[in-house]
Parts: structure tokens; C-alpha cells; sequence
């Protein structure tokens, strides 16, 4: 089922600095490879990793606009978790004081891949939280601590 | 048999030796102390030698030089042993009843060996001379060699003279089982007068076998009739109870194999079916399987958590916050969703005036203005609309999904459930490697192997069973007939008034065998387990296994069993390879088994040993010592220093003769403090006792050592 889609036809986009390294942590390889289990790849898509990061970001309260990003994907994939879409447009009213800013396609790309520019940082050292641990515990305990 | 005095000249390194013997009751103790190579074992042999003859020696001593090496090639030399020694015996042996009787005799046995080169010799015939101590002096015995074999018994030498590792052939032998049991059989049967008996038995036989044939020359043709078809009956009798007797063998061997088999399938079992161990492996690793697919989906909806809608709430609370409040103050101005356009619609719908009061007609500057917002109000229906859920929404992550303790609770409760099923997980890994391990031990195909076989030799057993009960039979129905045949016969001969005399005789001999008979059957069955029984407390006491009634250690029992094997068991009757005993425990076991023998056959005769404590600890050694005193008639201990350590109390309390064996080479170089002839290479012989020592015996450090000086010529 999609649901509504204002990021459709949309770039999603993370910093060129994270481009070898976001395949690390997702299941689904694009440039090939299989997986490890969800110990060491934690997402399933890039797509998720992208989210997390976007949260991340929003939870930092900055937004880094990437003069050296690159797409790697567009919207149309965001149709099937609502709830993503959901948190995006409300994260951009609460931004803009705008409730029309949710037509502004454009512009709700922006503000995510801005936040996620800033949350992408947070969420690799999230992964390397410790070093004896794999990247999904390693998430858990840096959400245990700093959540 | 008792001995008293013996004299060795020329024996090897035995140039001029004389022991006295203990023959007090009280103090059956002969202590004969000497160091390794000081010439303990020779003198074992010469004892042997004089006692039997060449055939105690080593090979029958077609190897075995008598002469001292020192000799010259070309050199003759006369070697003798002479022996003085009581017999014990009684004038019916097989009623141990009768009183014992004693009889004093003198054994000169002497041979020339002429030293020849590349160290071989020529030996002569050996010379035996046996003197009867009667009150009027020595009295010649006619024929030395047969009175000596009916005085010594044809395993007296085995029995009593335990020479080292020699003895354990009775418990282990390297020449297999049957030999092993071979050895034990026959020192049984030799003992207990099994052969005596059945040498009666044959001897009857032959007498009755003649008696009828006498009959045939003065009986009638019937009776000569029925005497044949005897003959033949018997004959037939007689092989078949060989084919019985063959049989039985075989048949008590398949049940042995049998039962081994059957150990060694329960031991198998008691480790584990190979088989069901497999398939409780393959059962494990499907649960293991199944729980690691189960651990597998636990993470990957633990993983989903971190990009769930509760941690985009959680994360975004702040903002999610805002939203909320900010699109509940739109609703309450009215912006979303603007309540206007159904209003605006009516008017429009009318063409009435407006409720300000003016004209409100198409064309207008008023109508044309409404109509733009209507038409502005609709192309923002779909956001407005999409605006109006955002406030829902927002309301619902608020109540619902921004809270931590909701990511805290629901998280945790996986993580929870993924470190329970992966407990679960390392358990069943440790049970797996535990039950791959007990595969690993079971040797491939074994189980399958041996119920085979045991099921083969059960179906030999139940062939051997049917050969059996099928001569049985016929042999049931031939003694029949040859009752029948016989009563005929008799009755014919009792007719004819010149048999009579011969018919009482033949009457006579059946009674015999058959008293002969039944004695061999009551030997066997009686005499055995008492040997087996006294074997096992001799055995017990000497290893200290018991204490009293209560049972101690891991050697729980000894017997003779049924096929004159020599077992030893341990807890839950688990049966011990004799070579897995220790040193001490195998010697202990052999002592115990010639002690028993010699108690049961109540055979009086010398028990002489060489160094039997090598092995034993302090107690051990203690409670072997006070057996041996406790159940021999005579002991005669050849005992290195190290042996006496510990029991010189019980020597000195129960050793009525002691001398010190010492070998004149071993000056200096092993520790010998006075030169005695060291050139000769010969065996001193001195009356020392374990606390004493002389010139010829001192080693360095007796002086020191707490020993006596004894004063020597």
C-alpha cells in the first residue's frame, strides 16, 4: 500500500565522505556482497540508515547543507514506511512555522537531507560506539547512554 | 614336605654352601638377606635342581651351565646338592582326615659338566641317591626317582618355589589365556589330587575290562553274547562321553565369548548407542537451528527499532511538539481546515444578497471575488486536509510514540529475549559438543558388529545345545540298555555256580569306580570353590581391601572361576584385567592363590620366594609377611636390605633361621667394606641376621646403621 508521497521524484542524499561507508552497515548491497545479519548490517536499506541519520539530525538541532552530496536514491521509496514521512513533515512545520511548507516538495528534501548531512556523523560513531561490540550493539548501548 | 639342611657344592657361583632351614612351627621363618646379583636366584635354582632334577632348570637346562665361570676350558667339575628334608604325608590322601604321618630323608643328586670352548659344556647323567632316616641309620631307597615324584607331587615345583615374575604366569602369561588358565587347571587339579583320582578310575577300569574277559572262558555262549554287546556299549559309552565331554568345551567357550561380547556391548551402551546418540544429535542442532533463526529475527526487529517510528518520535519529540501545538492554534483560529467555503458556496448558491447588506449577483465585483476564494480554498483542500491528519498524528506520536520509557520497555524486552534464546543457544552447544564427543568415543560400527556376533554365537550355543541334549539322550538309552544287558549277564553268571567268584570280583571293581567317581565329582565341586574362597580372603587381607566385613577399596573380590580363571573384580563387580593391578597386587594375588591351594590340599611343603616385597609398600608388605607366616607350614624368604625395611620386628619374631648371601666381586665397587676372595667371583654364605653384619657381610655404612658386629672366627 503507498501511502501519501510528498518527497516523490525527490534526491535523497548523504555527504560524499559517507558514500563507501553507508553499504557497511545496510543488508541490501548494491554494489554486491551479502550480508551479514542484522548484528553487523543494522539496516536494511540505505534508505533506513538515511532516516536514523535525519532523527539523529533533528535531535542535534543542526543542519548541515553538504556542498558534496550525492544521491542515492529518490523518494519514491520513502512510500512504504509512512511513519518517515509523517516525522519528515512535521519536523519541517515545526522548522518553518509553515503548514504549506508540506507542498513545498523541494523544500521538505532540503531540510532532510540537511539534518541527515548532520545526523550521519553522529550515527557512524553510534556504530563504533565501543570496540568490541558489533554495530547493532553498539547502537544499543550508545541509545542506552545518550538517548 | 619339610626342609632342613641343604648343602650346595660347585653350583655356579655356589662353590661351598650350607643353609639350616627353619622346621619350628613357631618360628616358620628363613630369612636369606642378599643384595641384587649376590646369587639369591642361584640359589633358588640349585634348590629346584636338587629337589627335580634337570627339568627344574631353565629349558630343562640344555642352556643352563652348572659350572663356575672362572673354570678352564677342558676342566671337569663335580656339581651336588644334598638335601635333608621331612616328608608329611598321610597313607590316604584323598581323606584328609587321616592322621599325618613323617619320614626323614636324605637326597644326594650330582652331576660332572665338563667345561668345553665358546662357553659350552658336556653334562653326564645326573646321579640320585635317596636315604631313608630310619632308627637303625640311613636306609637306601630303591627307586629314588619314582618315591621322590610321589613325595613332591608333579607342580610342587611351580607351587612352591616362587621365583620372581616367574609366578604371575598363573594370573597373566604371554603364551594367551588357555595357557594362563592351563597353569592354574593344572596346579589345581595336581593339588587336589584330580589326576590320582582318575588314574584310579582308568586302573579300575582295566581291572573290571580283564575280569569279564576271564569270564568269557568259562561262561556260556549267551553270556559271551551279552559280554560283547557290553563291550560294545560301553566303547560306544565311552566316545560319545568324549563327544559330550568335547562339546560341553565348546560349548562353555561360546558361552565365555558370549558373555564378553555381552560386556563389551554394555559397556558400549553405557557410553551410548552410537546410533541414538546421533539421532539425539541431529535433534539438538534442530533446535539449535531453530533457536538461532529465532535469535536471527529477534535482531533484525531489534534493528528495526533504530529506524522505527518510535525513535524517529523519541528523536523528534522537540519538534513533533511544536508541530502539535502550532497546527492546534491553526484549527482553533480556523486556518486548518478553514470552516469558510461551505458558507462561501451558499452565498454563491443564492445570489442573494450578502449578509453585508449588498447585492450579491454574478458579475459582480463581490461574486467574482468569492468565486477566486472558493477556487483558492479548493486547490488547498488536499494539504489542508493532509494538515488536518498531521495534527492527528502529531497528537498520536505525542501520546504514544516520543516517549523513551516506550523505546526503553519494548527494546529492552527483545534484548531480553535475544540474550535468554542465545543462553539457550551455548547450552545446547555445550550439549551438542558433549554428545559429539561421547560419537567420537564409540568406536564406528562396533555395536552393530558385536550384536552380530553375539547373535551368531548364540545360534552356535543353541546348535551346541541340541548336539548335546541328542548324545545325552542316546547315551541315557545306552546306559539303559546297558543296565538291562548287564542284569541279564549277572543273572546268567550268578546261574552258573563257577562264575560266582569272578562276579563278586567284577561286582567289586564297578563299586570302586563308582566311589571313584563320585569322589572326582565331589573334588571338583566343592574343593574348587574353597580354593576360590580362601583365594579371595587370603588376597583381600593382604592388600588390606577389608576391614572385617566392610569392604575398602577399588578391589572388591577375587575367585577361581568356573574355567580356572583367576579374576579380580571391583565395585558393581566390574572386572579388572590382571595386568591393570599394580606390581604389588599381582604378586599378592599369586601368593594368595598358592596359599589357598596349599590350605585346601593341606599339601605341607616349603614356600620358597624370591624377593616378594620388591613392589609392596610399608603396610602391604606387613600384612603379606604376616599371611605367609600366618598360613604356610615353612617360609623361605630371599630378601634384598630394602625388603627388610619396616618388618624387622616381625623377623625377629618369627624367623628361626637367618644367614646373609653376599657375592665376594661386589668389593669394593658395590659397597662391600672387606675383601673376601673378590678374585673368585663366589657367594658368601654367613650367619648374619637383618641386624648384624661381619666381615664378610659388611657393606658400607652398617657400622653406623645401628647394626650389631657379629663376631666370626
Amino acid at each position: 500500500m503507498n501511502f501519501h508521497n510528498p518527497l516523490q521524484g525527490k534526491a535523497l542524499n548523504f555527504p560524499k565522505e559517507y558514500k563507501d561507508k553507508v553499504e557497511t552497515y545496510c543488508a541490501t548491497k548494491p554494489g554486491g556482497g551479502e550480508s551479514e545479519g542484522p548484528e553487523y548490517n543494522p539496516f536494511k536499506r540505505q534508505v533506513d540508515l538515511w532516516f536514523t541519520s535525519f532523527c539523529l539530525g533533528v535531535n542535534s538541532g543542526n543542519r548541515t547543507k553538504s556542498k558534496n552530496a550525492y544521491r542515492f536514491i529518490t523518494g519514491e521509496v520513502l512510500a512504504q514506511n509512512n511513519h518517515m514521512i509523517e516525522i519528515i513533515e512535521m519536523v519541517a512545520i515545526a522548522e518553518t512555522k509553515e503548514p504549506l511548507i508540506i507542498g513545498d516538495t523541494q523544500k521538505l528534501a532540503d531540510i532532510s537531507n540537511e539534518y541527515a548531512a548532520t545526523g550521519i556523523a553522529i550515527l557512524f560513531n553510534a556504530l563504533k560506539y565501543t570496540k568490541d561490540q558489533t554495530p547493532l550493539w553498539n547502537l544499543v548501548e550508545y541509545f542506552k547512554d545518550n538517548l | 614336605m619339610i626342609l632342613n639342611k641343604v648343602k650346595i657344592e660347585n653350583f655356579r657361583i655356589l662353590r661351598d654352601v650350607e643353609i639350616e632351614f627353619s622346621s619350628d612351627n613357631k618360628k616358620p621363618l628363613t630369612i636369606l638377606r642378599a643384595q641384587n646379583e649376590s646369587g639369591k636366584t642361584t640359589m633358588l635354582r640349585a634348590l629346584q635342581w636338587g629337589l627335580f632334577g634337570k627339568y627344574a632348570l631353565p629349558k630343562s637346562g640344555r642352556n643352563y651351565r652348572l659350572y663356575h665361570l672362572d673354570l678352564n676350558v677342558g676342566d671337569e667339575i663335580k656339581v651336588s646338592v644334598e638335601l635333608d628334608f621331612t616328608h608329611v604325608w598321610s597313607e590316604s590322601p584323598l581323606l584328609k582326615t587321616t592322621a599325618k604321618k613323617e619320614s626323614s630323608y636324605v637326597l644326594k643328586r650330582s652331576v660332572f659338566e665338563k667345561v668345553m670352548k665358546n662357553d659350552d659344556f658336556e653334562r653326564k647323567e645326573e646321579s640320585v641317591e635317596l636315604l631313608e632316616v630310619t632308627p637303625n641309620g640311613y636306609s637306601p631307597v630303591a627307586n629314588p626317582v619314582d618315591r621322590l615324584k610321589s613325595i613332591l607331587g608333579s607342580n610342587l615345583k611351580d607351587l612352591f618355589f616362587t621365583d620372581g615374575d616367574d609366578a604371575l604366569r598363573f594370573i597373566e602369561s604371554a603364551d594367551g589365556n588357555s595357557a594362563r588358565r592351563g597353569h592354574v587347571k593344572k596346579a589345581i587339579k595336581d593339588m587336589l589330587s584330580f589326576e590320582v583320582i582318575k588314574d584310579s578310575i582308568e586302573h579300575v577300569k582295566i581291572i573290571e575290562r580283564s575280569l569279564r574277559q576271564e569270564s568269557t572262558s568259562i561262561t556260556s555262549g549267551d553270556a559271551q553274547k551279552m559280554l560283547a554287546v557290553l563291550d560294545k556299549l560301553e566303547d560306544s559309552m565311552e566316545d560319545r562321553q568324549v563327544a559330550i565331554d568335547d562339546l560341553v568345551d565348546q560349548k562353555d567357550e561360546t558361552d565365555r565369548d558370549i558373555r564378553k561380547i555381552e560386556i563389551r556391548i554394555d559397556d558400549i551402551l553405557e557410553k551410548g548407542d552410537k546410533e541414538e546418540l546421533k539421532k539425539r544429535k541431529d535433534a539438538l542442532k534442530r533446535n539449535e537451528d531453530q533457536i538461532d533463526n529465532n535469535i536471527k529475527n529477534r535482531y533484525t526487529e531489534l534493528s528495526k527499532f533504530y529506524y522505527g517510528d518510535i525513535i524517529g518520535g523519541v528523536l523528534c519529540k522537540e519538534k513533533i511538539d511544536i508541530t502539535y501545538n502550532f497546527l492546534v492554534d491553526l484549527k482553533n483560529k480556523g486556518v486548518f481546515p478553514k470552516a469558510s467555503l461551505p458558507f462561501l458556496k451558499e452565498l454563491l448558491a443564492n445570489e442573494d444578497d450578502c449578509i453585508c447588506g449588498r447585492p450579491l449577483k454574478k458579475g459582480t465585483k463581490h461574486y467574482t471575488k468569492i468565486e477566486k476564494m472558493i477556487k483558492e480554498e479548493a486547490e488547498n483542500d488536499e494539504l489542508g486536509d493532509r494538515i488536518t491528519q498531521l495534527r492527528g498524528i502529531s497528537k498520536d506520536y505525542l501520546m504514544q510514540k516520543t516517549k523513551k520509557i516506550i523505546f526503553d520497555n519494548e527494546s529492552e524486552e527483545l534484548i531480553t529475549n535475544i540474550i535468554e534464546q542465545k543462553t539457550n543457544q551455548e547450552d545446547l552447544q555445550v550439549e551438542i559438543k558433549k554428545v559429539s564427543n561421547e560419537i567420537d568415543s564409540i568406536p564406528d560400527s562396533n555395536l552393530k558388529e558385536l550384536r552380530k556376533q553375539s547373535k551368531d554365537l548364540t545360534e552356535t550355543r543353541t546348535s551346541l545345545n541340541k548336539q548335546i541334549s541328542r548324545l545325552r539322550f542316546e547315551q541315557d538309552e545306552d546306559k539303559k540298555d546297558y543296565r538291562y544287558t548287564k542284569t541279564q549277564y549277572d543273572a546268567i553268571l550268578k546261574k552258573e555256580d563257577r562264575t560266582k567268584k569272578i562276579l563278586s570280583k567284577i561286582n567289586a571293581a564297578q563299586d570302586i569306580a563308582n566311589v571313584l567317581k563320585d569322589t572326582y565329582a565331589l573334588v571338583e565341586n566343592e574343593e574348587v570353590p574353597k580354593v576360590s574362597e580362601n583365594l579371595n580372603n587370603l588376597f583381600l587381607t593382604i592388600i588390606k581391601a577389608t576391614d572385617g566385613d566392610k569392604n575398602l577399596g577399588l578391589i572388591q573380590k577375587a575367585e577361581v572361576n568356573r574355567d580356572y580363571d583367576i579374576e579380580v573384580f571391583g565395585p558393581k563387580n566390574r572386572k579388572y584385567d590382571n595386568k591393570d593391578l599394580n606390581g604389588a597386587s599381582r604378586r599378592a594375588l599369586t601368593l594368595s592363590f598358592v596359599m589357598s591351594l596349599a590350605k585346601v590340599s593341606e599339601f605341607v611343603a616349603p614356600n620358597v620366594i624370591d624377593t616378594p616385597f620388591g613392589m609392596m609398600d610399608e603396610i602391604v608388605k606387613e600384612s603379606c609377611l604376616q599371611t605367609l607366616i600366618k598360613e604356610c607350614h615353612q617360609v623361605i624368604l630371599f630378601l634384598t636390605r630394602a625388603e627388610i625395611n619396616d618388618i624387622e620386628d616381625l623377623l625377629d619374631k618369627n624367623a628361626g633361621s637367618f644367614h646373609t648371601i653376599t657375592n665376594s666381586a661386589h668389593y669394593p665397587s658395590k659397597n662391600l667394606v672387606h675383601d673376601n676372595n673378590s678374585q673368585d667371583k663366589i657367594s658368601l654364605i654367613c650367619k648374619c641376621s637383618h641386624r648384624e653384619y661381619c666381615n664378610l657381610c659388611e657393606l658400607k655404612g652398617d657400622s653406623s646403621s645401628g647394626m650389631k658386629k657379629r663376631a666370626t672366627k
